[in-house]
């Protein structure tokens, strides 16, 4: 696939941590927990079924906003993804995270972001480099209490005004 | 995590090449895995099999269909266990340097 192909590819991160359900949910719904682990963004929300969401930077502006499509505490968390701050338009992305417990003090987190509008090839690969970070930083933070210290990545050329 | 099986996993030309694969295009059947490798489908399913269990590739269940993707979460993991903060910027300047000069061979 070349750079400026349009994709509608999904992508699909899982990561095993130790904990209960209940802390990876707070650790993705509640601000004090995405500060530390979501380059430092902070999440607010109700959580409720329709309600919007949004992803804030550390200046305030706006990152990411969209609508609570599901929410089933601890277990599912379906949210769309939008980004206007670009100067290229983007198409909305439906991101789902799924959290199983094995049972045995580990849980499963995985994370399933679809296109369901295609987006240039080079924009999701941008997304694909951050999602690992993101996921470690939280097992981390769940683990041990303590963030991993990380760079922030800068957003791709063609999202940079 | 354990390393270990990523280790083991990535150990492995076929299971390599099937990480590949799913790296020009994810989220593939085990039908679209197996075309036009030099593996039978039972030594696909076994590779992938070792792969999930590293959780190198994650799958997922789209109507009767079993979709694979490269999960490189865990290569992630061993990159920071052994790549500083500062180092990865670096790393990353010679990396593209390496491809750049490469790219102009040929």
């Amino acid at each position: 696939m070349s750079e400026d192909d349009l994709t509608n590819e999904a992508t699909v991160y899982s990561i095993y941590i130790a904990s209960t359900p209940q802390k990876v949910w707070d650790a993705l719904t509640k601000t004090e927990f995405t500060t530390k682990y979501f380059f430092g963004r902070s999440v607010e929300s109700d959580w409720k079924k329709g309600s919007s969401w949004l992803l804030r930077m550390p200046d305030g502006r706006v990152d990411v906003k969209g609508l609570v499509r599901e929410a089933n505490p601890p277990k599912k968390l379906v949210v769309t993804w939008n980004i206007d701050w670009a100067p290229m338009p983007l198409p909305e992305a439906i991101v789902t995270y799924e959290i199983e417990d094995l049972g045995t003090g580990v849980v499963r987190l995985t994370m399933t972001e679809d296109h369901p509008t295609p987006i240039p090839a080079k924009l999701l690969e941008g997304g694909r480099k951050g999602w690992p970070m993101i996921l470690s930083g939280l097992k981390s933070l769940v683990e041990t209490g303590k963030p991993l210290p990380m760079p922030t990545p800068q957003p791709p050329k063609e999202l940079q005004k | 995590m354990n390393m270990d099986a990523v280790f083991r996993a990535l150990a492995d030309e076929s299971r390599r090449q099937l990480l590949d694969r799913l790296r020009d295009k994810n989220g593939q059947t085990l039908g679209e895995l197996c075309e036009g490798l030099d593996m039978s489908r039972q030594a696909v399913t076994k590779h992938l099999g070792i792969l999930e269990e590293a959780n190198l590739v994650a799958t997922q269940k789209r109507g009767r269909e079993k979709l694979h993707f490269l999960n490189p979460v865990p290569i992630f993991d061993i990159a920071d266990r052994w790549i500083g903060k500062f180092e990865r910027g670096r790393l990353r300047a010679l990396s593209d340097l390496k491809k750049a000069l490469e790219s102009e061979e040929e």
